[in-house]
């Protein structure tokens, strides 16, 4: 595949394009609902939140769930495609490293075990399961004879990702009164989160995308092959340990958000790819743009198509995403 | 000005318990074409990566232009070594000047980012190896020939006075072959490159090496000019191969013409007609 955008410039006109639809999404996420609410009013809501009037209560909502939804998207987004680059494997995704079960094993540990229900405290118990689950899978996918292999690595993640979800199932069924709370975890949800609950999240978030931009040269490199990068004077295996670090950052800071939400960190590198090809300071940049506008609007999506009610944004993003995955899947295997 | 830039100190190489060179002393003569054979599995390509540095020795050390390799950081290694691995897969999306381009990398710093003096290297680097034409091409979409090619213009553009390739011309044709072993000739010839090969054929190794080094049993059975390494003896010991050693007709080079099952038939065959 050749990317769609080849110069510098189509590449900058891409990404204005990219940022125009992203506050156009933006604004749909706070406008659409069930209760319509004229945008100024928003201003008041930011600049002089008055907690007795409604508007700015659903306001208040809204842009929580914007900034989740964002955040969300642009983590595994960008984790996505640093697990990509990392394995060379088209189908690599937070999801398939086990990162997103690990993570959901250790939230329901702590709701189970530690009675904790701050949100806060469960991000970093999400954040070391995804930490603990990634780890895993690299040394399954890399200790052996022939060393780290793609495969091997997506074969680790596929039964490390079985083994926390059974785990997580075994718990909640030993202790129903736990799964209403962790059901929504499950599904993957940007409803009722606070932004104080994002907070600890921004951080972390930040300096690993930092650190990708930073690493997006010598990941160019990596992509031609593990043994021309160290001629080349690469340290390989220092470089792949970022990545994954930057990866685990930034998919266990979206699982601590909003649970399992799925196909977000498969399918969005492949649509980056699709226009900037494999240059990953590029790749990264577009990844957080459409990240972002995909849940922003798959959110949108879960609150009106079945009114008063509401879709979790996991189920639809699996609902966008399992077509895609299939797509991507036929479409790798007839190239190998 | 020594006259070798590359040499090893009792050099020990494996994989876990397996031995594959041991104890070895090894000298590579500066500007010339050397070229490494030996039968399969004597650790010609392992050698040939541990001094690339992708594998690291057991014990012993090598040394690059009088500094052991060990001292030097892995960028400035880049600068004065290159290597092309036997195993290249072709990245999917690139073209072949993003590839090439790569080559550029250890020049570069976080502060130090492309500069019109790079793309003149790029530039040059695809025009002397003939792939300029390609510049905007998928690397996918090119033959094995031309791939090839394609690998050693990224390997010029680091512009490293040393040049190691691993069975450059495996799965190509001998046309693609022999143009791929006269780019290296003349890049030892014009741009005085240490060249430094690992070949499978011995004839092609014959014609285009100043200096072969025959492995067998951990360690070298032989060095030298391709007369004084390509022998019938050297073909029984180290390939236990029964060979001919003729003059190639072109370039009055060793040439080995092996014995086989079937020229064994044929050479009793016509002896039963004399006798008869």
């Amino acid at each position: 595949m050749r990317e769609r955008l080849l110069t510098t410039r189509s590449k900058i006109i891409g990404l204005i394009l990219l940022i125009l639809l992203f506050i156009l999404s933006l604004y749909m996420s706070i406008q659409v609902g069930q209760q319509q609410v004229a945008w100024y009013v928003m201003f008041d809501a930011l600049m002089e939140y008055d907690p007795t009037n409604a508007d700015h209560v659903v306001l208040y909502h809204r842009l929580s769930r914007a900034a989740s939804a964002i955040l969300i998207g642009l983590s595994l987004a960008v984790s996505g495609a640093m697990l990509q680059a990392l394995t060379r494997n088209p189908l690599a995704s937070p999801g398939v490293f086990g990162i997103n079960a690990g993570a959901l094993f250790f939230v329901v540990v702590a709701i189970s075990f530690f009675s904790i229900q701050a949100l806060t405290s469960l991000f970093w118990f999400a954040f070391a399961g995804a930490l603990l689950a990634a780890v895993l899978v690299y040394v399954l996918g890399t200790v052996g004879d022939e060393g780290f292999s793609p495969v091997r690595v997506v074969l680790a993640g596929t039964a490390i990702n079985a083994l926390f979800v059974s785990f997580t199932q075994g718990l909640l069924v030993t202790n129903e009164a736990n799964l209403d709370r962790v059901l929504l975890w499950m599904a993957g949800t940007v409803a009722n989160r606070p932004i104080e609950v994002l907070l600890p999240v921004i951080p972390i978030v930040m300096v690993a995308l930092i650190i990708a931009a930073l690493i997006a040269k010598p990941m160019d490199l990596l992509h031609t092959g593990d043994e021309i990068a160290k001629g080349l004077g690469q340290r390989v295996l220092a470089l792949k340990m970022l990545i994954i670090l930057v990866a685990v950052m930034l998919a266990g800071g979206a699982v601590a958000v909003g649970g399992m939400i799925g196909f977000v960190g498969l399918i969005v590198p492949h649509i980056a790819r699709f226009f900037v090809g494999h240059q990953h300071l590029w790749l990264i940049l577009y990844c957080v743009f459409i990240g972002a506008i995909l849940m922003l609007n798959a959110d949108v999506v879960g609150r009106i198509a079945i009114q008063p009610r509401e879709i979790p944004i996991g189920v639809v993003t699996a609902l966008i995403g399992t077509p895609f995955f299939i797509y991507i899947a036929r479409k790798g295997f007839k190239q190998s | 000005m020594m006259d070798e830039m590359l040499r090893t100190n009792s050099l020990t190489l494996g994989f876990k318990d397996r031995i594959v060179i041991d104890e070895l002393d090894l000298d590579i003569p500066k500007g010339k074409v050397t070229i490494l054979v030996g039968a399969n599995g004597c650790g010609k390509s392992t050698l040939l990566r541990s001094i690339a540095r992708l594998l690291k020795p057991k014990s012993g050390s090598i040394e690059l232009d009088g500094l052991d390799m060990d001292q030097l950081s892995t960028k400035e290694i880049a600068k004065r070594l290159a290597v092309l691995p036997q195993s290249t897969s072709s990245p999917e999306g690139l073209t072949v000047s993003q590839l090439v381009k790569q080559g550029r990398y250890p020049h570069q710093t976080l502060l130090k980012q492309w500069s019109v003096e790079d793309e003149e290297i790029v530039n040059e680097a695809m025009t002397s190896t003939g792939v300029f034409e390609m510049a905007d091409r998928p690397v996918t979409s090119l033959s094995g020939g031309q791939r090839q090619r394609v690998w050693i213009a990224m390997t010029l553009a680091q512009r490293t006075e040393t040049l190691l390739l691993d069975e450059p011309t495996t799965f190509l044709d001998v046309a693609h072959q022999i143009e791929i072993l006269d780019l290296c000739h003349m890049l030892n010839e014009v741009e005085g490159k240490t060249i430094v090969i690992v070949l499978h054929d011995l004839n092609l190794a014959a014609r285009y090496a100043h200096h072969m080094i025959a492995l067998k049993n951990k360690t070298i059975y032989a060095q030298g000019s391709p007369e004084e390494v390509v022998t019938t003896e050297m073909m029984k010991q180290v390939f236990a191969l029964d060979c001919e050693v003729i003059e190639d007709p072109i370039t009055l080079t060793p040439m080995t013409i092996p014995y086989s099952k079937k020229a064994a038939r044929r050479v009793k065959e016509s002896l039963c007609i004399i006798e008869a």
